[in-house]
C-alpha cells in the first residue's frame, strides 16, 4: 500500500478549510502549520488567473528528510508500510537537517509549545497520555504532516485498510472537510482506488520532480510538475 | 580560496542531475511508541454550523467532553454541503475563547465613545436582568416605540420569529435586521418583479452561468452549495463567466473574467438586452404568456386598462385592445392608438423598453468605454448567452415536458450594494426574461414566486414613518427588508425624518451593526444618548457602547433553529443544540428574552411574549402554554421543531437536521412561474414595473415631507427632485442608473472603491478573535488595499507600502496589495477588518476600517446601503504623516 | 514567526563562535558553518533572491518572506542550489534522488 493524494487545483477555491482542519486535528502550534495554501497570480490584467495550491508533506517514496536524519545518525524519521513518513519526537534531536533538506518546506521546528491563546483552553489541556504519539509534541523537535496517521492507523488496526480514503474515520482530516471535493486520498498502488483513477483521468502531476524524492501528492495543472 | 558562485553551483547541479544512485531505507520500522489508550470516550454530535448563514451540517467530535474537532456531516451531503469552510471548522475557537464575555457587565462611565473606557463592572445575572427588564417595563409603559431591537447574526442563530414576538409583546415596531447591508436590493428587485425573493441557478442543467457580483467561493449565502455545484457543472461542460471589477475566488474559477468598471453593470445588461433583441434571441412565447411585456403602456407610463381596470394588450387578430385574459393573438411589439378605451397612444411594455434602448443608443459599442470593456466582448457574451439559451426547446424529465433554457445570471452583494442596486438587478431579470430563463430547466429557479403579490403593488409611501429605519416609508417606498444602516442615523434626530418619538433604548443581539456599514463613526453617534444593551459573545464595538452587556452562549453551547438553505433538488430544516458549556453561562439568548419578559411583566397571558410566539409562528401542534413561566430553550425549540418537522427535539438532535425531502420534478419546475403566472387568469411577472409608476405618483404627493432628506442623500436641488424621483422609480432600468451620486459629484476622486467579503471574517462579528481564522492563510488576519500594479506604479506605491485612501467622507491608512486581479481604475478593500474594541487583543484589531469612509446614498427603492459607490484618492503615505 | 529564520539570523551572528558543542547535532549553525566557513560558498549562492517566485511551491514561503528580520540577510533560499551537491554520488550527503520517469 502506498498512500497518496490527488489535489484538484481546478476545483480548489482557496478557502483553507484543509488548513483549519489540520490545525484542529493535529494540535497546531502557532506558526507551525502542517499544511498551507500557496496563492499564485498568473498573467496580466485583464488576462489574469489565480491559482491555489495546498501544500503539505508529500510523503515521498524517497524522502530527503529521512536521508538527512539518517545521515546525522538520529534515525527519527521513518517510512512505514503504508508509505507514511513520520517523525519520532523521542528520537528527534532538533538538528533541523531535515528542515533544510526538504524541497517542499514542510517541516516545522518546535521552538516553543505555544497554544492558540496565551490562556489554555480545555482543548490544550487534553493530557499527553490521551493523545496519539504523533500529537505528543516536544520542544526542540521537528513536526510535520503525518497523513493523519492516527486515523490511518485505526484503519490498519480495524483491518479496514480498504476503507482508507473512503470512510471519513480512516481518512486525513484535510481531505474530508474540503467543501468542493478537491481532495482525494487513498492507495496509489491500487489502480481501482478513487485517487488512482482521478490522477489518471486528470493527468495529475507531482511537484518538483527534479529533486528525485518521488512525492506522493498529485496536482492538476501545476507548472513545474513532471 | 575562490568563492563558489551561484553560477558554478547550478552548473554542478546540471552535471550531476542524472548520475545519482539511490539507496533509501524504504521500509524503516514504523513509528510505534504506543503505550496508553488513545482517545478515551470519543463522542460525535451531528449539528448545524452557525459561523455564517449557510447552516452547513457539521459533525462535532469531543474527547472526554472536550471539543476536539469539527468535520462535515456526511448525511447532509445530499441536501446541502459536502464539506465545511475554515470558519465552520474553526468554530471551536469561538467557543473556547478567553476573549468572550463571560459574565454580565455594567458600564460605569456614562460617556460613550471610541476612546472612552466603559469602566466595566461585573454584576450578577439577577442584577443585570432586573435592570434591563426595569428599563424595558418603564419605557414600554410610556411609549414602547422608543425601544429598538437589532439583530443581525442573531436572526440566524435562533430564527427571527422569537425576536419579532418579543418586540411585538413590548409593542414596538422597531425590529431591525441587516439585509440592506448585504443583498437587500436584490430581494427587492425580485419582489417587485415576481413577488418574492431568492433564486438559484439550476446548476444540474445550466450550460452558461454569468455571475455578476456573487462572491460564493469566499462568502455569500448558499456559498457551500453553489461552490461545489458550480464546479460540478463546469466539469459537465458549463461555461462560467464572472463579471466583476475584482477577481474574486469564484472569478478565479471562471472560464472568462470580465472586469467591468464598478457600477456599470446596468449598462452591460442593457446592451446585452439590445443584442438579444436585435439578433432575435427572444423567447416571445415566454414574454407573452408569463410576463407583462405585452401590456399596453400609456404615455404617462401607467398601464392602459379597460373600463373594469383590466390591463390591456393588443390583439393582432382583431387589431385592437383587449384585456389580456380575452386576447387570442397577443402582440409583443408595437405602438398603437387605443380608441376603444380612450387610452390614446399606447405601446407594449416591450416596445417601450426596445424604444428606450434604441433612442438612447444603448449597444455594446456605445457602452463599452463606460463599462471599461471591449464592445466585442460584451456583444460576444450576449450572443453566447442567447445561443446557449436554446430558446424554444424543451426537455423531458420524469415524463414531463418542460421549458429548457440552460442559461442563468446570478448575483449578490457585489452588483446590488449600490444606490441603484435594485434597478441594476432588474436589468438582469429582464435579460433572463428575454430568453425565458426564469423557472426553466437550467435557468434560474425562483423561490416561491408570486407568494406575496403585495410586493408587486405600488407603495403607500407611509409618512410619517412608523419605524426608525424608515422601512416602507416615503423615504424607502419598497424597502420590504429592514433598512439596517438607517436606524442609527435616525436615532439622534428622529424629527428630521418625521418621527414623533425619541428612541431611548437600543438592544443589540449578535450584531455589530454600526461597525459594519457606511459612515461607521457617524453610526456610533446614534448610540451615545440611548440606554444600550448588547447580547453578545464578545466585546464588539457595539458592545463597547453598551450600558449592559449580557453574555451569550455560542452555537456549540446553545439551541438554535433555522430553515436549511433550499437548493433546487432538496429542502430541510436545521438544528443545533448544546454540546459543551465552556464558561458555565446560565442562559442562552432566547432564555434571556424569557427572563427579561418575565421580570418586565409581559411573559405570560394574552398578548404576552409566549402568546406572541404562538401567533408569530402560527404554532398548532403543539403550541406554547402562555401561562408557563419557566420555559427553557430546549422546551421552546422542541415546540418549534415539532411544528416545523413533526419530530421531537430529541429526534432532531440525533441528526442536527430534519423535515428533509427531495423535491419532485413537478415541485421543482411546475409550482412556481408555471403555476402562478402562466397564461390567462393569472398575474404576470413584471417585465415592466408599473407599480413603481404608481409609487412615484404617491410619493410626489408627499415630496414636501421628504425632500430635505432627499436633497442631502442625493445632493440635488429643489428643481432636480422630480427628475430624481423619475429616475429612482423608473419602471424599467435606465442608463442613468449607472451614475450614482458619488460618481457624479466626486470629480476629484479618480478611483472607484469597492468593498467585499472575505471567507475569514464575513457574516459573524466575532471572527476577528478566532486565532485559527487569523492564521489560516498568510494574509487572513488583516485586509489590504487592492491596487493594480499599473496604478501603483504611477503612484510610486510598492506592494506592502502604507497608503492613504481618502474619500469625500474621510481618509484612513491601509497597506497596499498589488494585484493584477483588479481594474487599474478601481481599488478594493474587504469591509470587516480594523476592529478597535478595548475587549480585543491587538492581533484581532488589524486592518483598515474601510466603512468609515464609505459615502451614504441609499437605494431609494430598497434602502440598500451604498457600499460600492464611493470614489477615492490613493497616495503613498509619506514619512512623518500621521 | 521566530523559529527557523530567527535561528538563521543567530547563526549569522554566531557562526564563528562555534555552536552545537553540547551534543552531536547538526544545527542550522553547523549548516552555515559547513557551507560558508568550510566550503566557502557565497551567501547569494543559496540565498538567491529576496522573495520566492510566484509559482514557488514551498509551504513556509509566506512565513519566511514576511519575516522582517529576513530582509536583513541575503534572502530566501533557492533549494535548487542544493541539488548539485546533495544528489547521490556528489560531494555532499545524499538527500535527493534520481529524476524518475
Amino acid at each position: 500500500m502506498r498512500l497518496g493524494r490527488f489535489i484538484d487545483t481546478e476545483r480548489c477555491i482557496g478557502c483553507r478549510a484543509c488548513v483549519a482542519a489540520c490545525m484542529n486535528e493535529n494540535f497546531y502550534i502557532p506558526g507551525n502549520p502542517w499544511i498551507f495554501v500557496i496563492e499564485e497570480e498568473i498573467g496580466k490584467f485583464p488576462y489574469v488567473k489565480r491559482r491555489f495550491v495546498p501544500m503539505n508533506c508529500m510523503h515521498c517514496d524517497e524522502p530527503a528528510c529521512k536521508k538527512a536524519c539518517d545521515y546525522v545518525g538520529a534515525f527519527a524519521i521513518s517510512k512505514n508500510e503504508q508509505g507514511v513518513v513520520i517523525i519520532d519526537y523521542e528520537k528527534c534531536m532538533g538538528c533541523r537537517y531535515c528542515v533544510t533538506s526538504c524541497p517542499y518546506g514542510v517541516l516545522q521546528y518546535i521552538e516553543e509549545l505555544n497554544t492558540l491563546f496565551s490562556e489554555k483552553t480545555p482543548y490544550d489541556e487534553i493530557p499527553y497520555e490521551n493523545r496519539h504519539p504523533v500529537h505528543r509534541k516536544k520542544i526542540n523537535t521537528v513536526e510535520k504532516c503525518t497523513f493523519c496517521w492516527h486515523r490511518i492507523e485505526k484503519a490498519v488496526k480495524d483491518g479496514k485498510t480498504s476503507e482508507i480514503g473512503v470512510n471519513p474515520e480512516y481518512t486525513p482530516a484535510c481531505d474530508i472537510v474540503c467543501p468542493v471535493g478537491a481532495r482525494v486520498f487513498g492507495d496509489l498502488d491500487d489502480p481501482n482506488s478513487e485517487v488512482s483513477k482521478r490522477i489518471l483521468s486528470k493527468s495529475a502531476k507531482r511537484i518538483k520532480k527534479h529533486f528525485g524524492t518521488k512525492p506522493k501528492i498529485y496536482y492538476t495543472i501545476v507548472e513545474g510538475g513532471e | 580560496m575562490k568563492k563558489v558562485t551561484r553560477r558554478d553551483f547550478l552548473k554542478l547541479a546540471g552535471v550531476l542531475a542524472s548520475a545519482s544512485v539511490i539507496n533509501v531505507d524504504l521500509f524503516a520500522e514504523a513509528f510505534r511508541k504506543e503505550k496508553n489508550a488513545l482517545e478515551t470516550s470519543v463522542e460525535y454530535f451531528k449539528s448545524t454550523c452557525k459561523m455564517c448563514v449557510n447552516f452547513c451540517g457539521i459533525n462535532v467530535k469531543t474527547e472526554n467532553g472536550v471539543l476536539r474537532a469539527i468535520y462535515p456531516d456526511e448525511a447532509r451531503r445530499d441536501y446541502y454541503n459536502i464539506g465545511n469552510c475554515p470558519k465552520g471548522i474553526s468554530g471551536i475557537w469561538n467557543t473556547y475563547n478567553p476573549y468572550r464575555v463571560k459574565v454580565p457587565l455594567k458600564r460605569r462611565n456614562p460617556n460613550k465613545g471610541i476612546n472612552e473606557d466603559p469602566q466595566w463592572e461585573e454584576i450578577s445575572w439577577e442584577e443585570a436582568l432586573k435592570e434591563v427588564a426595569g428599563r424595558i417595563a418603564q419605557i414600554k409603559s410610556d411609549d414602547p416605540r422608543k425601544i429598538i431591537w437589532y439583530h443581525g447574526h442573531g436572526k440566524y442563530l435562533l430564527h427571527d420569529g422569537w425576536m419579532k414576538a418579543f418586540a411585538s409583546a413590548i409593542g414596538t415596531p422597531n425590529v431591525v435586521h441587516r439585509t440592506t447591508v448585504c443583498e437587500g436590493a436584490k430581494h427587492v428587485a425580485d419582489e417587485i418583479t415576481w413577488g418574492y425573493h431568492e433564486f438559484l441557478p439550476d446548476l444540474e442543467y445550466t450550460n452558461y452561468l454569468k455571475n455578476m457580483g456573487g462572491n460564493y467561493a469566499e462568502a455569500d449565502q448558499w456559498a457551500r452549495w453553489l461552490d461545489h455545484a458550480t464546479l460540478d457543472a463546469k466539469e459537465r461542460g458549463m461555461k462560467l463567466v464572472v463579471v466583476e471589477p475584482r477577481l474574486s475566488n469564484i472569478g478565479a474559477k471562471a472560464d472568462e473574467w470580465v472586469p467591468i468598471r464598478p457600477g456599470k453593470d446596468v449598462l452591460f445588461l442593457l446592451a446585452m438586452a439590445r443584442v438579444l433583441i436585435d439578433e432575435g434571441y427572444i423567447d416571445k412565447n415566454f414574454l407573452i404568456t408569463y410576463t407583462n411585456a405585452p401590456y399596453l403602456i400609456k404615455g404617462d407610463g401607467t398601464l392602459a386598462k379597460d373600463n373594469s381596470g383590466n390591463p390591456l394588450v393588443w390583439d393582432i387578430d382583431i387589431n385592437g385592445p383587449v384585456p389580456y385574459d380575452n386576447a387570442t393573438n397577443i402582440a409583443l411589439e408595437g405602438s398603437f392608438n387605443d380608441t376603444v378605451y380612450a387610452n390614446g397612444e399606447v405601446k407594449t411594455a416591450f416596445q417601450v423598453f426596445k424604444d428606450y434602448l434604441t433612442t438612447e443608443n444603448i449597444s455594446p459599442e456605445a457602452v463599452a468605454e463606460e463599462c471599461g470593456l471591449s464592445a466585442e466582448q460584451i456583444r460576444r457574451i450576449a450572443i453566447e448567452f442567447g445561443q446557449s439559451a436554446s430558446i424554444g426547446s424543451t426537455i423531458n424529465l420524469d415524463g414531463k415536458t418542460l421549458r429548457y433554457r440552460p442559461v442563468a445570471i446570478y448575483t449578490f452583494r457585489g452588483l446590488v450594494a449600490k444606490e441603484y442596486g435594485t434597478q441594476t438587478w432588474r436589468a438582469g431579470l429582464i435579460v433572463m426574461m428575454l430568453v425565458g430563463a426564469l423557472d426553466a430547466v437550467g435557468g434560474v429557479l425562483l423561490h416561491e414566486p408570486g407568494k406575496s403579490s403585495e410586493y408587486m403593488n405600488p407603495s403607500s409611501c407611509e409618512y410619517p414613518p412608523s419605524r426608525i429605519d424608515l422601512k416602507k416609508s416615503a423615504f424607502f417606498p419598497h424597502a420590504t427588508h429592514d433598512v439596517a444602516q438607517q436606524a442609527l442615523f435616525t436615532v439622534p434626530e428622529p424629527s428630521k425624518y418625521g418621527i414623533n418619538y425619541t428612541p431611548e433604548m437600543q438592544i443589540f443581539f449578535a450584531t455589530n451593526r454600526p461597525f459594519s456599514t457606511s459612515k461607521a463613526e457617524l453610526q456610533l453617534e446614534g448610540l451615545k444618548n440611548t440606554y444600550n444593551v448588547a447580547i453578545e459573545i464578545s466585546m464588539s464595538e457595539t458592545a463597547w457602547f453598551a450600558d449592559i452587556v449580557l453574555p451569550d452562549k455560542t452555537y456549540l453551547e446553545a439551541y438554535g433553529y433555522y430553515g436549511g438553505r433550499w437548493v433546487p433538488h432538496a429542502r430541510h430544516h436545521t438544528l443545533h443544540y448544546p454540546i459543551v458549556n465552556t464558561y458555565n453561562i446560565p442562559y442562552q439568548n432566547i432564555e434571556i428574552l424569557v427572563e427579561l419578559a418575565k421580570r418586565a411583566g409581559f411573559l405570560t397571558g394574552s398578548g404576552g411574549f409566549l402568546d406572541k410566539i404562538n401567533a408569530e409562528y402560527k404554532f398548532s401542534n403543539p403550541n406554547l402554554d402562555i401561562n408557563k413561566t419557566d420555559y427553557t430553550a430546549e422546551q421552546l425549540m422542541d415546540v418549534l421543531w415539532r411544528n416545523k418537522t413533526g419530530q421531537s427535539i430529541d429526534e432532531g438532535k440525533k441528526k442536527g437536521f430534519g423535515g428533509e425531502k427531495f423535491v419532485t420534478v413537478d415541485e421543482r419546475y411546475l409550482k412556481g412561474v408555471e403555476a402562478k403566472f402562466k397564461g390567462a387568469g393569472k398575474a404576470k411577472i413584471h417585465f415592466y414595473c408599473d407599480e413603481l409608476v404608481g409609487t412615484k405618483n404617491v410619493l410626489l404627493t408627499k415630496l414636501n415631507n421628504v425632500k430635505e432628506v432627499f436633497k442631502e442623500w442625493y445632493e440635488v436641488t429643489d428643481g432636480e427632485l422630480n427628475s430624481l424621483i423619475e429616475t429612482k422609480l423608473s419602471p424599467l432600468p435606465r442608463k442613468d442608473h449607472a451614475y450614482p451620486v458619488s460618481y457624479r459629484k466626486s470629480t476629484n476622486y479618480p478611483y472607484y472603491l469597492i468593498t467585499f467579503k472575505r471567507m475569514y471574517r464575513n457574516q459573524s462579528g466575532y471572527c476577528n478573535i478566532n486565532p485559527v481564522l487569523n492564521q489560516v492563510a498568510h494574509d487572513a488576519d488583516t485586509n489590504h488595499i487592492w491596487i493594480n500594479p499599473e496604478t501603483a506604479n504611477a503612484l510610486s506605491i510598492k506592494d506592502g507600502d502604507a497608503v492613504i485612501i481618502e474619500s469625500r467622507v474621510g481618509e484612513l491608512e491601509g497597506i497596499a496589495k498589488l494585484t493584477e486581479g483588479i481594474r487599474p481604475d478601481t481599488v478594493a478593500v474587504s469591509y470587516h477588518y480594523g476592529q478597535w474594541s478595548g475587549g480585543y487583543p491587538d492581533w484581532a484589531k488589524k486592518g483598515t476600517w474601510i466603512n468609515k469612509i464609505l459615502e451614504y446614498h441609499p437605494d431609494m427603492l430598497s434602502g440598500m446601503n451604498s457600499f460600492n459607490d464611493t470614489k477615492v484618492i490613493i497616495r503613498k503615505k509619506q514619512g512623518g504623516e500621521e | 514567526m521566530k523559529k527557523l529564520t530567527g535561528i538563521i539570523i543567530s547563526s549569522v551572528l554566531f557562526i564563528f563562535a562555534g555552536c552545537g558543542k553540547e551534543k552531536k547535532i547538526y544545527s542550522i549553525e553547523t549548516y552555515h558553518k559547513i557551507h560558508v566557513e568550510k566550503l566557502n560558498i557565497e551567501c547569494g549562492t543559496c540565498h538567491a533572491s529576496e522573495k520566492y517566485a510566484s509559482g514557488e511551491y514551498y509551504l513556509n514561503k509566506y512565513e519566511i518572506e514576511n519575516d522582517v528580520a529576513l530582509k536583513k540577510i541575503p534572502g530566501v533560499i533557492d533549494k535548487n542550489a542544493c541539488i548539485g551537491c546533495h544528489r547521490g554520488g556528489s560531494i555532499g550527503p545524499e538527500f535527493y534522488g534520481k529524476v524518475w520517469e
